[in-house]
């Protein structure tokens, strides 16, 4: 039972708070939906963050008021985009509580909570919510009232993380670029990192990377650059201009400072003026760079300018996306394993989307990948009949035009993806593709994972059974069965066999595997591929 | 209330009292307005006793140290009104912003009189 922090506790849960922000950044950067980055959200509150610590390390006085003081200087002096900035005013607000006494409780530490959202409110010029903004202010409401009765810092820290969690996951229902996105707001996601780290320092559990959501592991690996490039946001101001004013004139007060906020707002947009008479930090999005220099200049010194020019970047990033999107046509193919991923790509699929059997990914992981490639049509691979009700509901949420080939499983996939030639025209590509799936017979090998009787066969856990359309074969050797699964589906007009072995199959064994069919069928091509798949040994595929 | 800012000597309060004598001047010396009007019973009383409120027909309100202004004026005969009150307000929020440092967020002009 932690009721009390002192000083040195403050220290270790900030520095906690940053290396669980350290090992989380690249998951808060890949939430990033907006197609001009000016830096990306996890990055920047990171920059913020460590900023914020390194002044504190600087500190050597063990009074809680320094310490917070220079948490809130540091935050505000290395405070980068808008997310940054933000963080830093939240922790202002924090510090200006929690400096009060020589320790904090759980209620001083709500009522910081609390402060910080008040201060954060005041610097953003038009609060939009479902941001960083709702989920502070949200959590530290509720903090309140938790510290009434909880005064367990560790036991207060659940309840506020859950309290969190809930608004993080309904960011998207206030904010319709996040929800179009499928993302929840990356700002927000990194206040929660930042809330753990305190936690975990408290609790003395380790820092953890966060896992990919449950239920949806289509999350995907290449995340860097998952932007909606079907819709490109017009650029109003032109030059993301960013400084800090220092060593400012003696007479100026704090309304000069609100004046110049004012002013600012007149010329531009995103506005943010946040500081005291010692520091101001200025981000404006203007067309007018010069006058708002000028209006510092009246202040005080101007230091570290920055000045942008966001139209470039844009100019740039459509170049880039056109020489990306030259592409008529592409395919997505949802897939498991490794090897069959691989498989899919050289095929010429320009995406995969990990699902399948046990894992189906939702539709707004189709509908991101899909917006992603920026392609106008994209096939799309199922694999799975469990998966193609998604992948149609997919078609009404982008704007590319989505085919779906009703692939069933993986070997009818990959014969379709055969058949796609990138010259032919949609329709010629929606035939030739349909009927290569249909052509092609698929078998599995798997294990039974409970006791029961199908198909006139009694199985027990821990079974091999093979499949083609219905169990056809139960053994305890995966190689047999595959040779029994293989004996039903071959025919006379059979010419190729090919097996594309899971993970938990040697490259020997599926090549021994190959060489005992090729024995049962000699006028037949066998072929062994390494899928990598989960769950089943082998898909069997006959042409 | 009262607008308070502060500078690295100290805090700087300026009352509403001394916000509104200003403003107050600043609209008298505006041509086209020849006098304040009261709007207060206080005032009234005051002028029974030959006294002249010093912030007669200005109402001042701050919130947030800022100010929104009330200006109730008797117009001389025969000046356009509409350049008269444009340069009211302009001139009032000019001359504040400038000689108290505060912001002032609104001027509304409501004209109670004609001159003849």
């Amino acid at each position: 039972m932690i009721t009390i922090l002192n000083d040195i506790d403050v220290r270790n849960i900030f520095a906690g708070a940053g290396v669980n922000l350290e090992i989380n950044k690249s998951h808060i950067d890949s939430l990033n939906v907006f197609p001009v980055p000016d830096g990306d959200t996890g990055t920047n509150m990171l920059l913020t963050l460590s900023s914020a610590l390194r002044e504190m390390e600087s500190v050597q006085s063990s009074s809680l008021a320094d310490i917070c003081q220079a948490i809130s200087k540091g935050a505000l002096k290395g405070a980068r985009g808008n997310s940054g900035v933000i963080l830093s005013q939240i922790f202002k607000g924090m510090t200006q509580v929690m400096s009060e006494g020589n320790t904090v409780n759980t209620k001083s530490f709500a009522k910081a909570l609390k402060r910080g959202a008040e201060v954060a409110y005041d610097v953003v010029t038009h609060p939009k919510e479902g941001t960083i903004l709702t989920v502070v202010r949200m959590v530290g409401e509720y903090a309140v009232k938790v510290a009434n009765k909880q005064s367990d810092f560790l036991e207060f820290f659940r309840k506020i993380l859950q309290k969190g969690e809930e608004v993080l996951a309904s960011t998207p229902e206030m904010l319709p670029v996040l929800k179009k996105a499928g993302v929840v707001d990356a700002g927000g996601k990194g206040l929660l990192v930042i809330l753990y780290g305190m936690y975990n320092t408290l609790a003395g559990i380790d820092m953890q990377p966060i896992e990919q959501e449950e239920g949806a592991p289509g999350t995907p690996k290449q995340t860097e650059f998952q932007i909606d490039k079907h819709n490109l946001e017009e650029i109003n101001f032109a030059y993301c201009t960013e400084f800090f004013v220092i060593n400012l004139n003696k007479t100026t007060t704090i309304s000069d400072i609100d004046k110049l906020r004012d002013k600012l707002n007149e010329i531009g947009d995103s506005v943010i003026v946040v500081g005291d008479l010692e520091l101001v930090k200025v981000h404006v999005h203007t067309n007018n760079p010069d006058k708002a220099l000028g209006y510092a200049l009246t202040l005080g010194e101007l230091d570290k300018p920055k000045i942008e020019n966001m139209l470039q970047q844009s100019r740039e990033f459509k170049k880039e996306l056109e020489r990306v999107s030259l592409k008529e046509q592409a395919i997505v193919a949802v897939c498991t394993g490794e090897g069959i991923d691989s498989i899919f790509r050289e095929l010429g699929a320009e995406a995969t989307i990990c699902g399948g059997q046990t894992m189906n990914p939702s539709v707004a992981d189709i509908v991101n990948i899909v917006d992603s490639i920026g392609a106008k049509n994209v096939f799309v691979l199922p694999n799975n009949s469990n998966i193609i009700l998604a992948a149609e509901q997919a078609k009404e949420l982008t704007r590319a035009n989505i085919v779906v080939i009703a692939t069933k499983n993986i070997p009818q996939g990959i014969a379709a993806a055969i058949n796609f030639n990138p010259e032919a025209s949609i329709e010629e590509n929606t035939r030739a593709m349909q009927k290569a799936a249909e052509n092609v017979r698929a078998g599995q090998v798997t294990h039974a994972v409970r006791d029961t009787e199908m198909d006139g066969l009694e199985l027990q856990t821990g079974d091999i059974i093979g499949i083609y359309k219905q169990i056809v074969a139960k053994g305890s050797d995966p190689d047999e069965v595959a040779i029994e699964v293989a004996g039903k589906m071959t025919d006379d007009s059979t010419a190729v066999i090919t097996l594309y072995y899971g993970e938990d199959i040697t490259e020997e064994r599926a090549n021994a595997l190959v060489e005992k069919l090729q024995g049962l069928y000699p006028f037949y091509d066998v072929m062994a591929y390494y899928g990598g798949q989960s769950h089943y040994y082998y898909y069997i595929s006959v042409e | 209330m009262a607008l308070n800012t502060s500078n690295i000597y100290g805090n700087i309060t300026i009352s509403d009292d001394a916000v509104a004598m200003l403003i107050r001047k600043i609209a008298l010396e505006c041509y086209g307005v020849v006098d304040l009007a009261s709007r207060r019973l206080s005032d009234s009383l005051l002028e029974l006793f030959n006294r002249v409120p010093v912030t007669k027909g200005v109402k001042l309100v701050t919130m947030d140290n800022r100010a929104f202004v009330d200006l109730y004026v008797i117009l001389k005969d025969g000046v356009n009104r509409e350049a008269v009150v444009s340069s009211l307000k302009a001139s009032v929020q000019y001359n504040v912003e400038h000689l108290t440092g505060m912001r002032v967020k609104s001027v509304n002009v409501h004209i109670v009189g004609v001159k003849l």
